[in-house]
C-alpha cells in the first residue's frame, strides 16, 4: 500500500474496528508518520460526535403530517 | 457510532421498502419510525438548531416518499440513501440563504444556547470540531459525516456520490487535511 490516502483509510478502519491503535498504525508506516498521526487523531475525534435526539412530540407530529401529505398526494394522483 | 443494521432488521426493512415502493403508506410510516432519529441527528449536526432540523427532517421523508421508486437496494443501504437526500436538502437550505454567515451565526448561537447537559455532553473540543467540519466543502462534509459519524463503508458511499471508492478516500484525506488547517488556524487566533 503506497498511496497516502489508502494508508490513512486503512489505519482509520483498523482503529475503528479495534484491531489497532494510533501508535501501532504510525509505527507501521514510518515514512508518513508525521502527516499521518495528526490526521488520525482528528478522524478519531469525529467519531465522538454527540447524539442529538428529536423530541417524541415532534416525531409523532411529523409522522401524522407525513401521512396526511402522502394521502393528499395519493388522492390527487387518483383523481378523477 | 451507529451500526448500519442487524440482519433481522435489514430483512424487515427490505420488505417495508418493497411495500413502500408499491405506494403502501403504512409501510413507509414504519420506515419513518426506523430512521427518523438518525436523519434528525444528521441534519441537526449540520444546521445547529431544532426548528430547522425538524423542518428539514420532515422534508426528507416527504421527498423520500416521492422518490422511493428510484431506490436501488443493490447500490447502497436505504439509510445511506436517506442521508444523501438529507445532504442535498441541507445544501439547498444554505443555498437559499446565499450566505455562509447564516451558518456560522446559527452554529455559534446553538453553541451558546446549549443546555448545561448538552454542553457537558458535547464538550468544547467537539463544538470546535463541529464548527470546523461545517466549514468543509460540500463533498468533504458529506464523506466525513457518512464515514465517521454514520459508519458507512467506502463502497457504500461511492455510488451515492457517483464516484469511485478510491476517489472517496482522496476526498476524505483532503477533508482531514483541511480540518487540521482550520483547527490550527483557530488555535493560532485564540
Amino acid at each position: 500500500m503506497s498511496r497516502f490516502e489508502d494508508i490513512l483509510a486503512q489505519c482509520v478502519d483498523d482503529i475503528k474496528a479495534g484491531r489497532s491503535i494510533v501508535e501501532d498504525c504510525v509505527a507501521r508506516y514510518p515514512h508518513v508518520r508525521e502527516g499521518l498521526e495528526p490526521l488520525l487523531r482528528i478522524a478519531l475525534n469525529i467519531r465522538e460526535t454527540p447524539d442529538f435526539k428529536p423530541s417524541d412530540s415532534f416525531k409523532a407530529r411529523a409522522r401524522v403530517r407525513l401521512m396526511e401529505q402522502i394521502h393528499e398526494r395519493q388522492a390527487v394522483t387518483r383523481w378523477p | 457510532m451507529y451500526e448500519n443494521c442487524c440482519e433481522g432488521r435489514t430483512s424487515d426493512e427490505a420488505v417495508l421498502i418493497q411495500r413502500a415502493i408499491g405506494r403502501d403508506a403504512n409501510a413507509f410510516g414504519s420506515l419513518y419510525d426506523m430512521h427518523v432519529d438518525r436523519v434528525y441527528r444528521n441534519i441537526y449536526y449540520r444546521v445547529g438548531n431544532g426548528a430547522d432540523a425538524e423542518d428539514l427532517t420532515q422534508q426528507v421523508f416527504l421527498k423520500t416518499w416521492q422518490a422511493i421508486g428510484g431506490y436501488r437496494k443493490t447500490t447502497s443501504p436505504f439509510i445511506a440513501w436517506l442521508m444523501t437526500i438529507s445532504h442535498n436538502l441541507v445544501v439547498d437550505f444554505y443555498r437559499t440563504r446565499k450566505d455562509r454567515a447564516y451558518l456560522e451565526a446559527e452554529v455559534l448561537a446553538s453553541d451558546a444556547a446549549a443546555s448545561p447537559e448538552r454542553e457537558a455532553e458535547a464538550g468544547f473540543e467537539q463544538q470546535r470540531l463541529r464548527r470546523a467540519v461545517l466549514q468543509l466543502r460540500e463533498d468533504e462534509q458529506q464523506v466525513v459525516i457518512m464515514r465517521f459519524m454514520e459508519g458507512f463503508e467506502y463502497a457504500q458511499i461511492a455510488p451515492l456520490l457517483k464516484k469511485k471508492e478510491g476517489h472517496v478516500r482522496v476526498i476524505l484525506h483532503r477533508a482531514l487535511v483541511r480540518l487540521r488547517s482550520i483547527l490550527e488556524e483557530e488555535s493560532g487566533q485564540s
